[in-house]
C-alpha cells in the first residue's frame, strides 16, 4: 500500500481555508447586514455565528488533512487498483483494470504549484467517479495512466 | 419502382410539420414575457413588448434555420446526419454499429403524424443520433432498412465462416419472421395494475387537485378574505366537526390520488406488449404517448421484481430490467412485465435471463434496527422540534416514537441478501418491496463503506457498482456484520476475477 505525496496535505489545507473564508464572508453578510435589518429580535449576539464558523473552519483545516492523509492508501495490483480512504467514513474500493473505460490526469492550479496531479479512473459504473487518486507526483500520475492504459482491454459493458 | 432503400440515398429533410411542433413547444419559454405584456402590461407595456418581440425574432428564425440545415441520408454503409447553421456538424453512424432503432411519439406528435426516431449504438455518444421528426412511414422504412442491412450482414458472415450453416440461416430467417409475443397485458389486468400500484407520490397529485377544487368560489385568492367571509361559519364549528372535516378531506384526497394513479397507469401501459425479436426484447405501450422500446439483453445489468404489501397479498408482481447506458447516458430502467402472478412472472423472467431465486435470504445485522431507529428519531426531532417550540401541544407526537422503532424493525425484517450461482440477490423495502438479481460478472467497481456510526456497531455496507445507471441505491448490502462484509467483499471480487479471466 502506498501513501500519497505529503505535499497534498498543504493543498487540502489551503482548500479548506478558502472554503472557510467563503462561508465566513457569507455568514458575516448575514450577521451584520441581513439579520439586523430583518430580524430585530434575533437572540444570538452579533457576529457570534461568523466567529464560530471561522474557528470551526480553522480547526478542521489544522486537523483534517493530517488524518485524511494518514488514512489515504492505495495499491496498484496485478489486476486491480485498490483504494482505502476516509477519516470518519472509511471506504474501500476495488476497481479492476478490465472495467476501465478511460483515464484522465487532472491538475488544478494548486496541484501545478506543487507538481502534483490527480488520476481519475472512469468506468461504466454509476459510482465511477469515486475512483480518483489525488496527490500523485505528476510524472508518476502520467506514468501510471500510461501503464493502466496498456492493460485496459476493449471491453463491453 | 424504387425500393425504399434508394429513396434515402439522397439527403432528406425532416417532416415539415416539425416546424409547427417546434414553434409550439418553444412558446412556453416566451409565455412569461407575454404574460407581462398581455395581463400585467398597463404601465410598462413597451419594455415587455420589446422583450417579447426580441424573443420571437430570435426564436422563429432559429427554428426555421435549424430545420433548413438539418438533413439525413442513408448511404450503403452509413446513416449520415448533418446539422448546424453556423457550426456544421456531420454525424456518420455505420449501419452495422446500430443496436436499436427506437420509435417514440407523444400525444401532440401523434396528432401531427410525427415520429421521433432515435438511433442507439454500442459505442460512445458520438455515434448516436435522433431524427426529430419524420413521418410514420419514413420511420418504419428507416428501421426496416437498418434491420435488413444487419440481417444481410449476418448472412454474409455466416456464409464466410461455414458453408454447412445454410439451414440455420433459414431457421433464423423464419425466426425473424414470427417474432414471438412473451407477454401481453389484458384490459382487466391493466385496470387492476392501476388499482394496486398505490404510489405514495400520487398523493401529491391528490393535494394538487384538492388545491384546485378549493379555489373554486374563492377566486379572489386571499386567505384573509376567505376567513373574513366565513367567520361565522368557522366560529360555529366545534372540534368534532373540524375533525370530521379533516378526515373527510384526507379521505377525498387519497381517493382522488388513487383515481389519478389508475388513469395515469392506463395511459402509460395501454396495450402493453412484450415481444422477443432476434434476441432483443421489444416492449410497446401507451395511449396518449406511444412508446416502443428495444432492450438489448446483452446490456442487461440487473433484474428487479417489485411489489407492495397489497400487491403481494393478491400475488401480483412487476418485473423490470435495468440495462447499461450508452456512452455518457445513464442506464435505463424498463418495465417488461407490469403485472403477473409470481410463478408466471418467474418463468417469464427465466426465459429472458436464467437465474435461481434463493430459498432463504440471509438477514442483515439486527443492530441495523437500532441504527435505523436512531436515524428516524433524529430526522423526526429535527423536523418537529421547531414546531413543538412554537406549539407545545404538539408534544403528543412523541407518542409515535414506538412506531418509529417498529418501522425500523420492519425495515430490518424486509431486508436480506443471498449469493448463489453467479448472482447477488438483494431483498429490501417495506412499502416498495424489491428483489434485485444482480449478475456478479457485471461488476464495475466494488466498494465497502463503514461510516462513523457503523464502525461503532461494527457494521459495514457493500456497494456493488454496475452500469445500470438509475438504481445505484439498490445494488448494495446495507448494515451487515463487519466480518461478514469483509468476507463477502472478497468473495464477490474473487468470483468476478475468476469468471472474467476465463
Amino acid at each position: 500500500m502506498y501513501s500519497l505525496d505529503p505535499a497534498v496535505k498543504i493543498i487540502w489545507t489551503i482548500n479548506i481555508i478558502m472554503r472557510t473564508l467563503f462561508y465566513t464572508i457569507f455568514f458575516a453578510v448575514l450577521d451584520f447586514f441581513v439579520i439586523p435589518n430583518f430580524f430585530s429580535d434575533w437572540i444570538l449576539p452579533k457576529g457570534i455565528t461568523t466567529l464560530l464558523i471561522f474557528i470551526f473552519g480553522v480547526i478542521v483545516a489544522a486537523i483534517y488533512p493530517y488524518y485524511y492523509y494518514k488514512y489515504w492508501k492505495f495499491s496498484v495490483r496485478e489486476d486491480e487498483v485498490y483504494i482505502e480512504r476516509g477519516v470518519l467514513t472509511r471506504v474501500k474500493t476495488t476497481a479492476p483494470y478490465l472495467r476501465i473505460q478511460h483515464l484522465d490526469v487532472v491538475q488544478s492550479v494548486l496541484d501545478r504549484i506543487y507538481g502534483l496531479g490527480k488520476l481519475v479512473i472512469y468506468t461504466a459504473g454509476t459510482r465511477g467517479a469515486d475512483v480518483t487518486i489525488p496527490g500523485l507526483p505528476i510524472e508518476y500520475a502520467e506514468q501510471l495512466r500510461d501503464r493502466l492504459k496498456n492493460v485496459t482491454p476493449e471491453d463491453e459493458v | 419502382m424504387t425500393t425504399p432503400y434508394e429513396e434515402y440515398i439522397e439527403p432528406r429533410k425532416l417532416h415539415p410539420l416539425t416546424l409547427v411542433y417546434r414553434l409550439f413547444t418553444n412558446l412556453p419559454g416566451l409565455a412569461l414575457t407575454y404574460y407581462f405584456v398581455i395581463v400585467e402590461g398597463q404601465s410598462d407595456q413597451f419594455g415587455y413588448l420589446l422583450f417579447a418581440l426580441i424573443g420571437l425574432l430570435i426564436l422563429v428564425p432559429s427554428v426555421v434555420l435549424n430545420y433548413i440545415f438539418f438533413n439525413f441520408q442513408i448511404t450503403p454503409r452509413e446513416l449520415v446526419i448533418r446539422s448546424g447553421v453556423i457550426a456544421k456538424r456531420q454525424r456518420s453512424i455505420p449501419l452495422e454499429k446500430i443496436q436499436n432503432v427506437n420509435i417514440n411519439q407523444n400525444f401532440i406528435q401523434r396528432i401531427l403524424g410525427l415520429v421521433k426516431v432515435s438511433i442507439e449504438t454500442a459505442g460512445d455518444i458520438q455515434t448516436e443520433g435522433a431524427l426529430e421528426f419524420v413521418s410514420v412511414q419514413d420511420a418504419n422504412e428507416i428501421s426496416e432498412i437498418i434491420k435488413n442491412y444487419k440481417f444481410s450482414l449476418k448472412k454474409e458472415k455466416n456464409k464466410d465462416s461455414t458453408d454447412v450453416s445454410t439451414d440455420s440461416i433459414q431457421d433464423e430467417a423464419d425466426e425473424q419472421e414470427k417474432s414471438n409475443v412473451l407477454f401481453e397485458l389484458s384490459w382487466r389486468n391493466l385496470i387492476v395494475y392501476g388499482m394496486v400500484r398505490l404510489r405514495p407520490l400520487f398523493l401529491l397529485f391528490g393535494f394538487w387537485l384538492m388545491g384546485i377544487l378549493s379555489q373554486f368560489g374563492i377566486w379572489e385568492n386571499t386567505i384573509d378574505k376567505f376567513v373574513k367571509d366565513n367567520q361565522n361559519y368557522i366560529e360555529s364549528l366545534d372540534v368534532f366537526s373540524i375533525t370530521m372535516l379533516i378526515i373527510a378531506t384526507v379521505f377525498v384526497t387519497i381517493f382522488l390520488s388513487w383515481v389519478f394513479d389508475i388513469l395515469w397507469t392506463i395511459n402509460e401501459f395501454f396495450k402493453f406488449k412484450l415481444v422477443n425479436e432476434d434476441n432483443k426484447l421489444v416492449t410497446s405501450y401507451g395511449l396518449l404517448s406511444k412508446v416502443k422500446v428495444t432492450i438489448p439483453l446483452r446490456k442487461l445489468q440487473q433484474i428487479t421484481i417489485l411489489t407492495n404489501p397489497l400487491k403481494e397479498k393478491l400475488n401480483f408482481f412487476t418485473l423490470t430490467l435495468q440495462t447499461a447506458g450508452f456512452g455518457q447516458k445513464s442506464g435505463s430502467n424498463q418495465s417488461v412485465v407490469p403485472l403477473a402472478k409470481f410463478d408466471e412472472l418467474i418463468s417469464l423472467a427465466q426465459k429472458i435471463y436464467s437465474f435461481t431465486l434463493p430459498e432463504k435470504f440471509i438477514p442483515i445485522s439486527r443492530k441495523a434496527i437500532r441504527r435505523a431507529f436512531v436515524r428516524y428519531l433524529m430526522t423526526i426531532i429535527i423536523l418537529i422540534a421547531p414546531l413543538v417550540y412554537f406549539l407545545p401541544d404538539l408534544i403528543w407526537v412523541a407518542t409515535a416514537i414506538p412506531l418509529l422503532y417498529y418501522a425500523a424493525y420492519l425495515r430490518w425484517l424486509f431486508r436480506g441478501y443471498a449469493i448463489n450461482n453467479e448472482h447477488l440477490i438483494v431483498k429490501q423495502g417495506f412499502w416498495l418491496r424489491k428483489i434485485i438479481i444482480i449478475p456478479l460478472k457485471k461488476m464495475q467497481t466494488l466498494h465497502l463503506r463503514e461510516t462513523f456510526f457503523q464502525r461503532r456497531l461494527s457494521l459495514a455496507t457493500i456497494y456493488f457498482d454496475n452500469a445500470s445507471g438509475a438504481s445505484t441505491a439498490d445494488a448494495k448490502i446495507a448494515d451487515i456484520d463487519k466480518d461478514d462484509a469483509y468476507l463477502i467483499y472478497d468473495e464477490i471480487y474473487d468470483y468476478f476475477k475468476h469468471h472474467i479471466k476465463k
